[in-house]
């Protein structure tokens, strides 16, 4: 063996580590509790450039003279599990990001702040009923469909019309273990049908279902390149593509059925170190300019409906379900799971 | 007197070595495991169906993936033969570049190129070999290089026909390596997560989305490193089963050209080449739907974080191989590592996410870390373990005479190692440039990302499309870390007289 030649490579090799390595040692640490530091941990969709994030933080600190330092918690879904670990170091002022599944967890674990006392709601909107918490407040929502391409399939104007030949093989759901709109898809089914009926009516839609997806992400992408299906998504998915490219065929169904709603909540825990700077973020986040952003950004309805005015987003004229009622169902999470699993596996 | 002591403060040291590499590896866990109590035992009635449809799933991939990859192995002796060493390395990178491109864009461009998207258990085995044929016949060509050509070069001699020289020659001589191999894809299939939970279905939508939804659905940590252990007990038991036997190596200094053509037909590449004509395919068609402009600042960005994270993940599983290979201990407490696998990458994740280091740069290197502690047992199985067994006669006749360990392992073990160890780490290094899981878990701001990363990101955006277009980038830059790996064992062997 060449060792000379060898250890020169492998020289090379370290220097080429550390050119790239450089930019990196540069990036100072970012600091815990500084007084115009408002620390917020989200996941990472939110901050990230295409994001509302930017965007909100630029405003923000036009405003009101604070910064915005962002904690990406990565996957929205492992929020709560990540205070559990890394609260001390994360040391999170406001958390951006909780569904009404993950409110439910982050209230076992963690106090929260009675953010509704702090923040002003009033607003126009159209959000359901009981949706808003005294400690969590949304920020945006959207009602939960089936979204599909005009000519491909004919839209379901009932749920049980998914049974049909038709739908064989079409229908493109997310796993309600690994998924928030898999598991209200669940929740939706038995809380509309009742519980017997509807692990029936999930037996007998499996020759329906196409793939169910670990991840509303990858349902949405495997909708956009197997044709023709449909997939279970926000109500409001068909305005990106509106807002990215003219002509396109995206629809939402709209069911005799009450819609399942999906909520993104804030919320402020009692471990806040910034808790003034936090509830001002809270309350900007419900402005309607922000609100506007946000609705642009995330493709989720803003819950100040005067942010939608002469803007293509439309609410569908559909009914909702109660919040409420899915959330008793969630406290028997573990053994509606083990249902579940006895029809699908 | 003075001898033995030697030896024997060599051989200490040698299992200092090693139990220094287990003990990381063991680390991230046993810290993790200690913020929680165990006491309870758990036990999920679903575990036999889930394990009944991993082992269906696993056996069925196993056959077609070593099948076609053995044939796709033999093709590649012809095509060496026309081709410039470059120009090898660059069809073996293409035949890898299913297995570590991100599975969903696998999928998604399949998918597209086929028009029709395989699910259940034809799409996990259909998609499974389609990631990993091309991988195992250049693993096999490695391996059928280093033991057979004199072997083939015989039985052309003796008129062997080409059926007769695979099926009663070459394959009972490979035997060890094939079981090693499917032991190796084994425990890949059965703990594969992306591919059985995006087309497989419930049955057979893998074992490892059963450890997860305990920490995702009920935050039960506890409860998911419990079944984790149960699983690894299963691993270990099955490595005894895949315990192979001794071969008679044939060993041969001839050079390539040697290999008899009429036992390697050209036609045999169709296997492994078919996944990656498909790729293309399917990339090609949404590049023509889409065009969408990067943002050059952005890309540099993700482009130098991905080549930060790949090119330490690939130096650092170089250091713990060449530990391992300094150690020399697969013949005894080294099988360890052979069943080793980590019980998933949330758990493995939130281990180093706990660790201190916080700045963006220490958070790179605990990506680094984390990734190179996934995938040393992976390569450890892959080959090393075999390379490493393939050279106990050699140093057991070095051992005879009066010299330190440390002139056996640089004048032995070491150069013939070598080039194993810098594949290897390229193959890591690869791998590392497609992971998102552990990056998204570890990484804090778009400065760090990477372009896996950011296509995940893409896609949760609804943003596809723009997702495909950083494909490319993400191929030439594992193109680019795999050329530097292999140029170590490329230099290395310059002048080398062997």
């Amino acid at each position: 063996m060449n060792m000379r030649n060898f250890l020169s490579y492998s020289f090379a090799c370290l220097v080429l580590v550390l050119i790239l390595g450089l930019p990196y040692l540069v990036t100072t640490p970012e600091s815990l509790h500084k007084e115009n530091i408002v620390r917020v941990l989200t996941y990472s969709s939110f901050i990230n450039k295409w994001g509302a994030g930017p965007e909100v933080a630029k405003l923000f600190e036009e405003k009101t003279g604070l910064k915005i330092e962002w904690i990406n918690a990565g996957n929205a879904g492992l929020v709560v599990e990540r205070l559990k670990f890394k609260k001390d170091l994360d040391a999170p002022d406001l958390i951006i990001g909780f569904d009404q599944f993950s409110v439910h967890e982050a209230r076992k674990d963690f106090e929260w702040k009675n953010l509704r006392q702090k923040v002003s709601l009033d607003f126009p909107t159209k959000l359901p009923a009981e949706s808003q918490f005294h400690d969590f407040i949304a920020y945006d929502w959207a009602p939960l469909s089936f979204v599909y391409r005009e000519g491909e399939i004919p839209p379901a104007t009932k749920l049980t019309d998914l049974l049909k030949p038709e739908y064989k093989d079409k229908l493109i759901l997310q796993d309600p273990r690994m998924s928030s709109p898999g598991l209200q898809f669940f929740l939706w089914v038995l809380t509309d049908m009742g519980e017997m009926k509807g692990f029936e009516f999930l037996n007998k839609l499996k020759p329906s279902i196409k793939i169910m997806s670990p991840s509303w992400s990858s349902s949405y992408s495997i909708f956009k390149v197997e044709k023709p299906s449909m997939v279970f998504s926000h109500f409001s998915s068909p305005f990106y593509h509106q807002h990215e490219k003219a002509g396109h065929t995206f629809k939402s169904m709209e069911l005799e059925n009450p819609h399942p709603v999906q909520v993104e909540y804030m919320g402020v825990p009692n471990f806040c170190g910034n808790c003034e700077g936090a509830i001002q973020l809270a309350q900007f986040l419900l402005e309607t300019k922000t609100q506007k952003i946000l609705m642009q950004k995330n493709f989720m309805f803003p819950v100040d409906e005067r942010a939608m005015e002469g803007t293509p987003f439309v609410l569908p004229n559909v009914k909702y379900a109660k919040p409420i009622e899915s959330l008793s169902f969630i406290k028997r999470k573990r053994e509606l799971i083990n249902k579940w699993k006895k029809v699908f596996y | 007197m003075e001898k033995s002591i030697l030896l024997v403060a060599s051989q200490f040291f040698r299992k200092l070595i090693f139990l220094s590499v287990l003990g990381g590896l063991i680390f991230p866990l046993l810290f993790l495991v200690s913020h929680f109590s165990l006491q309870k035992i758990y036990w999920d009635p679903f575990l036999i169906a889930i394990l009944r449809g991993a082992f269906t799933q696993t056996a069925l991939s196993l056959v077609f993936t070593i099948t076609f990859g053995f044939f796709g192995a033999l093709s590649l002796f012809s095509l060496r033969r026309s081709l410039t060493e470059k120009q090898f390395y660059v069809l073996s990178f293409l035949l890898i570049s299913p297995s570590f491109i991100p599975p969903i864009m696998v999928v998604l461009l399949i998918a597209k190129s086929l028009s029709y998207l395989p699910t259940g258990l034809e799409g996990v085995v259909f998609y499974h070999a389609i990631m990993n044929i091309g991988l195992v016949s250049v693993l096999l060509h490695r391996q059928i290089d280093k033991k057979a050509k004199s072997f083939a070069r015989d039985n052309l001699v003796s008129g062997v026909s080409c059926r007769r020289f695979i099926f009663r020659g070459l394959l009972p001589e490979m035997r060890s390596d094939l079981s090693l191999l499917s032991f190796y894809f084994f425990i890949l299939y059965f703990f594969s997560f992306s591919v059985p939970f995006l087309v497989g279905g419930s049955i057979y939508g893998g074992v490892e989305v059963f450890i997860y939804e305990k920490i995702l659905l009920f935050g039960q940590w506890g409860e998911a490193i419990q079944y984790s252990f149960y699983l690894f007990v299963i691993l270990f038991l099955l490595s005894k089963v895949f315990e192979k036997r001794e071969n008679t190596h044939f060993w041969s200094s001839q050079s390539l050209s040697n290999y008899p053509r009429k036992y390697s037909p050209v036609s045999f590449i169709i296997g492994p080449l078919f996944p990656v004509v498909l790729l293309f395919i399917g990339l090609s068609l949404l590049f023509l739907n889409n065009w969408w402009a990067i943002d050059s600042a952005s890309w540099l960005s993700l482009v130098r974080g991905t080549w930060f994270i790949s090119l330490v993940t690939g130096i650092l599983t170089f250091l713990f191989l060449t530990a391992l290979s300094y150690a020399f201990l697969q013949n005894t407490i080294g099988r360890w590592l052979l069943s080793f696998v980590y019980p998933g990458w949330v758990i493995l994740g939130f281990a180093f996410l706990l660790l201190p280091g916080e700045s963006t740069l220490a958070r790179m290197l605990k990506t680094s870390v984390a990734l190179s502690f996934l995938y040393l047992p992976f390569v450890y199985r892959l080959i090393f373990h075999q390379v490493l067994k393939d050279l106990t006669f050699q140093v057991k006749v070095s051992s005879t005479f009066p010299v330190p360990w440390r002139k056996i392992f640089f004048n032995v073990i070491f150069p013939q190692v070598l080039p194993s160890i810098a594949f290897l780490s390229a193959l890591s290094s690869l791998w590392a440039a497609g992971d998102f899981a552990i990056t998204g878990l570890l990484i804090n701001s778009h400065s760090s990302s990477t372009l896996a990363y950011e296509m995940k990101e893409l896609m949760a955006n609804y943003r596809l499309e723009k997702a495909l277009m950083y494909m490319p980038s993400l191929l030439i830059s594992s193109l680019l870390l795999f050329l530097l790996f292999s140029g170590i064992a490329y230099v290395s062997r310059s002048k080398n007289i062997s």
